[in-house]
């Protein structure tokens, strides 16, 4: 029964702290429509960072301002990248997902553990090992922090800037800064997951970072077959995808096809959308 | 006043507009008719910012306005496209698409992002009889081409614009959505005394609500009419004014 509970502690530990890379996902292909590949790099340097910052004495509440500012620079990249240098969405963020590689080996190399420095989750006493008490507040409070901001005139622009760039050009403003910052704001968060995620594991290691976009997309995917909004329900996508993972471990499946599966997931998914969509369109 | 002196654009090598010399007086309300490919949108395009001029130089008042971008033009332009999708936010509800168009020539902040919202506007709502309380929650995708391009222009008249650029604001349109747009339109127009420039195709339309008719031919304006002096011109006269055969290479 322990066992369980342990499992089903850590499916949501790691659910709530990838449903900010499925927030930043959100933000950048369904409010500014921007596939944003730099997500994936930028997950790799908030972990990086972290775990550099933490061995150097670091306190952990600078550290995961430090890493989220860290990540904001990334999309700024991508984001001048794209409006000055004319590249392509995904061919910026390859670029810049590339270079942060290189990067995030230099930074913390391809493992760095982080030993017995204070972090976030020693604000709970160790033997409880309840993570969990300081995730779900800290999450949520991000999720609606989040929410809040795309209700003000700022988060109005970065709507109108992803449905009709001419409209904010119509309104005297420069649809270049709103996709930038929209850029800024999803890495940073999605950073900052990295940086907690090194936190809540004790260690980086430059694999950890792989894959992450394709986690968050299959979370986001989850996520709006619950409701097409921005809200808990990227939350609950995300951890929905860890317990498909989970899962797949129970039943015995080498970890290693975790990609696979992941992929096929997604793949899954869209098919049935695809299909209920077309099954509603004929109802009508 | 809007003035160009001796305007050209060239884009890719090819000479759209040439050698444009023209005034727009305050008040003005110019049509603007000519052949497909004659360079009327590149006209537009011109004037708000969209393409900058490759010669000469556009004023305004005495401001040399040459070279500053559409952005900055538009804090005294408005355009109204005649493709409906590039005239609001599609998955935005009409309210916040109303509170959006506030939001020009405004600085925006972290403050509610309805805070904006023209509420007087909602007697020009009832007016239009589109059902003002329940039209408002309504995202702009769901609306009708006619409902959107009549939003849109409510939208884009929200702070009267110094000069008011409609390109064929009724070519994707029903006749009926055309007709309620347009007496919408030309009672706004006037009651305002905006200056505007109004791109289309029909003769008739020219005559009825045009001040001015300027004909662009092949990168040029070869003919203006002054409708208020009482000429004596008939649509099909105008029409025999176009050269249809002097389309661009």
């Amino acid at each position: 029964m322990l066992s369980e509970w342990l499992i089903i502690q850590g499916i949501i530990e790691r659910g709530l702290i990838f449903s900010l890379s499925v927030m930043a996902i959100y933000i950048t292909s369904r409010i500014i429509h921007f596939d944003d590949l730099s997500v994936e790099g930028s997950f790799g340097l908030g972990g990086a960072l972290m775990a550099l910052l933490l061995t150097h004495n670091i306190p952990w509440f600078v550290a995961l301002a430090i890493v989220t500012l860290a990540g904001a620079s990334a999309g700024l990249m991508t984001g001048l990248l794209h409006t000055k240098l004319k590249l392509n969405n995904l061919i910026s963020g390859i670029v810049v997902t590339t270079a942060l590689f290189s990067i995030n080996l230099k930074i913390a190399g391809s493992n760095m553990v982080v030993g017995n420095k204070t972090t976030l989750f020693d604000l709970i006493p160790q033997t409880s090992n309840l993570k969990i008490i300081i995730l779900i507040p800290v999450i949520c409070s991000i999720a609606l922090i989040l929410r809040w901001f795309l209700k003000t005139e700022c988060g109005f622009l970065f709507k109108a800037v992803g449905d009709n760039p001419q409209m904010l050009t119509n309104l005297g403003k420069n649809p270049h800064t709103y996709v930038i910052a929209a850029l800024m704001l999803a890495n940073g968060v999605t950073a900052l997951a990295g940086g907690l995620f090194v936190q809540y594991v004790g260690y980086f290691s430059i694999w950890s970072s792989v894959g992450i976009l394709i986690i968050a997309l299959a979370g986001l995917i989850l996520s709006e077959s619950l409701a097409k909004h921005f809200g808990f329900n990227l939350i609950m996508g995300a951890i929905l995808y860890q317990a498909i993972i989970a899962a797949t471990f129970e039943l015995n499946v080498d970890p290693e096809w975790n990609k696979l599966i992941t992929a096929l997931l997604i793949i899954l998914l869209i098919a049935l959308k695809k299909h209920s969509s077309l099954f509603t369109q004929r109802q009508s | 006043m809007i003035k160009l002196e001796n305007v050209s654009v060239t884009i890719n090598g090819k000479n759209i507009l040439k050698n444009i010399t023209c005034s727009i007086e305050n008040g003005d309300f110019i049509v603007i008719v000519g052949p497909n490919g004659a360079g009327k949108s590149t006209f537009f395009d011109m004037i708000s910012g969209k393409r900058i001029a490759t010669e000469g130089k556009i004023f305004l008042d005495d401001r040399d306005i040459t070279h500053l971008d559409e952005q900055h033009r538009a804090a005294f332009i408005s355009r109204l496209f005649q493709n409906p999708q590039l005239n609001g936010i599609a998955s935005m509800t009409v309210a916040q698409n109303l509170a959006l168009s506030n939001y020009k020539n405004k600085t925006v902040s972290l403050t509610n992002g309805m805070k904006k919202f023209p509420a007087h506007l909602s007697s020009e709502l009832d007016k239009l009889n589109l059902g003002s309380e329940k039209i408002l929650q309504t995202p702009m995708k769901n609306l009708s081409g006619g409902q959107r391009q009549l939003l849109a222009f409510i939208m884009a008249t929200i702070l009267p614009p110094r000069l008011f650029m409609l390109d064929e604001p009724t070519a994707a349109l029903d006749p009926q959505s055309a007709t309620k747009l347009l007496q919408f339109a030309i009672k706004f127009i006037n009651d305002h005394a905006l200056t505007t420039l109004l791109i289309t195709h029909d003769p008739e339309l020219a005559l009825a609500i045009g001040k001015k008719i300027w004909i662009l031919e092949n990168g040029h304006i070869t003919k203006q009419f002054d409708v208020q002096k009482g000429i004596n011109l008939s649509a099909s006269d105008l029409i025999g004014h176009i050269d249809y055969q002097k389309l661009m290479p």
